[in-house]
């Protein structure tokens, strides 16, 4: 197995928040300026959430594992809750979707909670019942419970991106935990038509379909958000404008500071730039799985797994995204991004990857 | 063996990790072969398309350069004025915001919201608003909405020579007259500057405006705005008087050329020229030809006595009144027997002056007023200036060079008219009426007659004021030379009885002329002679100048 641990891990992150806060303030100052009437009021909130992180994180890597695996239901109750409030007071609906709890001047975005709660929830189940993954209802029914509540949830906001981002999460939980591969392949074959359903269901993901086969048909309305993404890539090309001196940026791309930044990344930062994020979520991923395959419990290895596909996944798909080689979908790029909620979310995984990869005593590792 | 690798790792697949890791790699090797693509060989096609949404250039355009006055004083300025320029895609209510702005600018809030129909483009709600509704829509600050600030073109003078000073129009470039002339110095040179464009339409200058844009110039024309306001005025209550159709005065300094007044009546404002006749903006003294009639023989006296064909005390027989040439029987306004040279030009004998003609021939006679400038444009440039029409006439053909010696059957604008009565004034050379005051000092022009014949002529028509016909535009203090006209006007063909355009073309003063005038005056009613009607126009008029013009003006 793989060397790689918890001091590339640590490297490849600090990497991407420290190039990230400089992206989202080259991305976000000029709408700052004409918008909040300062061009770092951006930078500040993303420092503030990147200072909140790191104090969790570093809670967390000091956190014995077995805490985290009986708080583990406990996290997984929290996440549906906090998705069931958004239909509460307290939800924002912002363009026809609740998928933000306000409270004064904070804001915070369930789904980056129910991410991590529902990866913690399905390692506990899928560890404390390894033996009988092979039974239909260990291996099947309750993983489907636990993801399917709160994706249930998610697509009542809805969002159905992050509702599918759940339930790949527990796929991939389950099939590292060595579920059947029958049970696997019938479980998706039986969803995959709910799937098309949803996602024809409602005209503008069609249309987002649509415009990601042929975004150049109509550049400037579904295809516009591709278009913009490959022209900022185009014109970085290999060195890139130059930190700043990218255009797109200004308001040709839209969310460029928040789901689109890696094309403002290619932009500005050029070839260079891109393959050193993608160096950078490539070593995360690595690292991640790494510690999983070392991990002294089952559960930390679904942890760290399940932490590491919240950080690696999760970029992956947002980067396919600006790469026009996914549908649209609005994703944030983990520990990049500008956003609270995903920040934090992501030193969050981080600190659970480090608490799994904590050398431990040798009384806990007692079965080795 | 399965189970006790799982117990090894915890009860899980160690292989299906490592697979994990190897998709994972493969995705992010396919996402960077896809950033390379995208990077290296679709670059520069991207590259070229997102240039090409946010490059532009503006155009900065320095205000135009005023029209001054021979003494500097304004005739057209630029005014700063603010408009109201809408990006649609910024309004949040559009509505609203067309109900609001609506009554900011006192306009139909149904106007106001057509103007604000979707689309990316920035563009014009109202152009040119007063302050009052500028600050009103200021105080507003609507999202989408801005004032921007142009220049827009002030005539502080109003109707004054507004046909000759032209106006411009939206876009601020010259349309008519002087404004059209002087457009290229009036314009300046403005710049192109490359800019930053956002998606929003807002656009940022990559270099320094002020070292691009050349202020516009300003232009001194030779008009005295004093001398002009007072002939308008004149000219204006003559045409009242008499119920003319229509008035036109051109006057000039017989030295240098320099165009001193103009006027036409009915004239226009030029500060609302959109809403007015466009027959109005004619600058009739360049444009506009008319048969002079008898204001042409003192060209025919001048050209008989340059050939030596007569001497002004010479005698013709008048025949009483009445001559018949070929089948045409020419007439005098009174009868006389015998006339000298002198004489027939003082008491304007048409069968006298054809006799002259008869001396000096077809042929020297259209030559001669063709040297005189008539035929041609007088090279004052005044856009759109016509040449009028001097035919030839063969020796034979004895009726049109009779008409021709008294103005008939030829046209002629006022501009020639004052143009070649300068040459009579200022002794014997062509001169061109000069309209910018900063052009280099005219050369002197080509001669024409000696000035020996220019001299006489000059005391022929100072008798003509003095005991002739043009009496009433004699002045107390100085010696006026001038010439009558009363032209029959062609109506359906023939030359009628009641249609007449009355001229006058003055001299002053005759000893050392610095002004050369003609007055134009179309289908006067009840009285209609050149000297009962057009005369008294330049009597008033040249006594202002005499008493306020520069003794010397520059350039002689």
């Amino acid at each position: 197995m793989n060397r790689f641990g918890t001091p590339h891990l640590l490297i490849a992150a600090t990497l991407l928040v420290g190039g990230g806060l400089v992206m989202v303030y080259s991305a976000s100052a000029v709408s700052a300026e004409l918008e909040q009437g300062a061009s770092y009021a951006y930078l500040l909130r993303q420092l503030a959430a990147a200072a909140v992180g790191l104090v969790l994180l570093l809670g967390l890597a000091r956190m014995p594992v077995v805490w985290i695996e009986r708080l583990a239901y406990l996290a997984w109750a929290a996440s549906v809750v906090s998705l069931a409030a958004t239909f509460g007071p307290w939800g924002n609906e912002v363009n026809g979707a609740r998928r933000w709890l306000v409270a004064g001047p904070v804001s915070f975005q369930p789904l980056e909670l129910a991410k991590l709660g529902v990866i913690v929830g399905v390692a506990r189940w899928l560890s404390a019942h390894s033996e009988r993954i092979g039974d239909f209802r260990v291996g099947v029914v309750m993983p489907a419970l636990l993801a399917g509540l709160p994706a249930a949830l998610l697509l009542a906001q809805p969002d159905f991106g992050g509702a599918m981002l759940l339930l790949v999460h527990t796929g991939v939980l389950l099939f590292a935990a060595g579920a059947r591969l029958g049970h696997l392949g019938c479980t998706a074959v039986a969803a995959a038509p709910v799937a098309v359903y949803l996602a024809v269901g409602s005209p503008y993901r069609v249309q987002r379909l649509v415009a990601f086969f042929n975004p150049w048909s109509d550049p400037l309305d579904t295809g516009y958000q591709l278009v913009q993404s490959e022209l900022a890539f185009g014109a970085g090309g290999w060195t890139g404008a130059g930190l700043g001196a990218g255009l797109q940026k200004l308001f040709y791309l839209p969310e460029a500071h928040t789901d689109f930044i890696f094309s403002v990344i290619g932009e500005e930062a050029g070839l260079v730039g891109v393959g050193f994020v993608l160096a950078c979520f490539a070593v995360i991923a690595v690292s991640s799985l790494g510690i999983a395959s070392r991990a002294p419990t089952g559960f930390g290895t679904l942890l760290a797994l399940g932490a590491g596909l919240v950080l690696w996944l999760q970029a992956a798909l947002n980067m396919g995204v600006a790469t026009g080689l996914l549908p649209t979908k609005g994703t944030t790029l983990p520990l990049v991004s500008f956003g609270g909620s995903s920040l934090v979310a992501s030193l969050v995984a981080i600190g659970l990857i480090l608490a799994v990869a904590r050398p431990r005593k040798r009384r806990r590792a007692g079965w080795r | 063996m399965r189970l006790s690798q799982r117990r090894r790792n915890g009860g899980l697949a160690p292989g299906r990790l490592r697979l994990l890791g190897r998709v994972g790699i493969l995705g992010f090797a396919v996402l960077l072969a896809r950033a390379a693509h995208l990077q290296i060989y679709d670059a520069e096609r991207l590259k070229h398309i997102a240039e090409n949404q946010s490059r532009a250039v503006v155009r900065l355009e320095p205000p135009r350069g005023e029209i001054l006055d021979r003494n500097g004083r304004r005739l057209a300025v630029s005014a700063p004025v603010e408009s109201v320029e809408v990006s649609p895609e910024e309004i949040e209510d559009r509505r609203r915001t067309a109900r609001e702005l609506a009554r900011a600018l006192n306009r139909p809030a149904r106007e106001i919201f057509e103007r604000l129909a979707r689309g990316s483009s920035p563009r014009w709600v109202r152009r040119w608003i007063s302050p009052r509704a500028a600050e009103r829509v200021r105080e507003l600050d609507l999202p989408g909405i801005r004032l921007r600030q142009e220049h827009r073109r002030y005539y502080p003078n109003g109707s004054l020579a507004a046909a000759h000073i032209g106006f411009t129009g939206h876009d601020g470039k010259g349309l008519e007259g002087l404004e059209l002339l002087f457009d290229r110095e009036l314009s300046g040179r403005g710049a192109t500057l490359p800019v930053l464009r956002d998606a929003r339409g807002w656009r940022l200058l990559l270099s320094d405006p002020q070292i691009a844009v050349r202020s516009a110039r300003s232009v001194r024309s030779t008009l005295d705005l004093g001398l002009t306001d007072h002939a308008a005025r004149v000219l204006e209550t003559a045409v009242r008087r008499y119920n003319a159709r229509r008035g036109s005065l051109f006057a000039m300094d017989p030295r240098n050329g320099d165009v001193l007044a103009l006027a036409e009546v009915p004239s226009f404002d030029p500060n609302r020229f959109w809403d007015q006749s466009p027959d109005r903006f004619l600058a009739r003294v360049f444009v506009d030809a008319f048969e002079p009639g008898s204001t042409l023989k003192p060209f025919t006296v001048a050209l008989a006595l340059e050939a030596g064909v007569v001497q002004p005390h010479v005698e013709f027989d008048c025949e009483g009144g009445l001559w018949r040439v070929r089948n045409r029987l020419i007439r005098d306004y009174r009868p006389y027997d015998v006339l000298s040279v002198h004489d027939i030009l003082r008491v304007s004998s048409n069968i006298g002056s054809a006799k002259i003609a008869n001396r000096l021939g077809s042929m020297r006679l259209v030559d001669g007023m063709r040297r005189f400038g008539f035929g041609t444009p007088t090279g004052s440039l005044f856009p759109g200036e016509v040449e009028g029409i001097v035919r030839d006439v063969r020796e034979a053909q004895a009726v049109e060079r009779a008409n021709l010696a008294f103005g008939q059957g030829l046209t002629v604008t006022a501009a020639q008219l004052a143009a070649a009565g300068s040459i009579l004034a200022n002794g014997g050379r062509m001169v061109t009426p000069r309209l910018r005051l900063d052009s280099p000092p005219p050369e002197p022009g080509k001669r024409v007659i000696s000035e020996e014949t220019a001299r006489s002529v000059l005391e022929m028509m100072r008798a003509v004021v003095e005991s002739g016909t043009g009496r009433a535009a004699a002045l107390p203090h100085h010696a006026v030379a001038g010439k009558t006209g009363t032209a029959q006007k062609v109506v359906d063909g023939r030359y009628s009885n009641e249609s007449y355009v009355a001229s006058f073309m003055g001299i002053v003063p005759v000893s050392n002329p610095r002004l050369v005038m003609v007055v134009v005056l179309d289908e006067p009613q009840k009285i209609h002679t050149g000297g009962r009607v057009a005369a008294p126009v330049f009597r008033e008029v040249a006594n202002y100048a005499i008493e306020h013009l520069d003794p010397q003006p520059e350039g002689i």
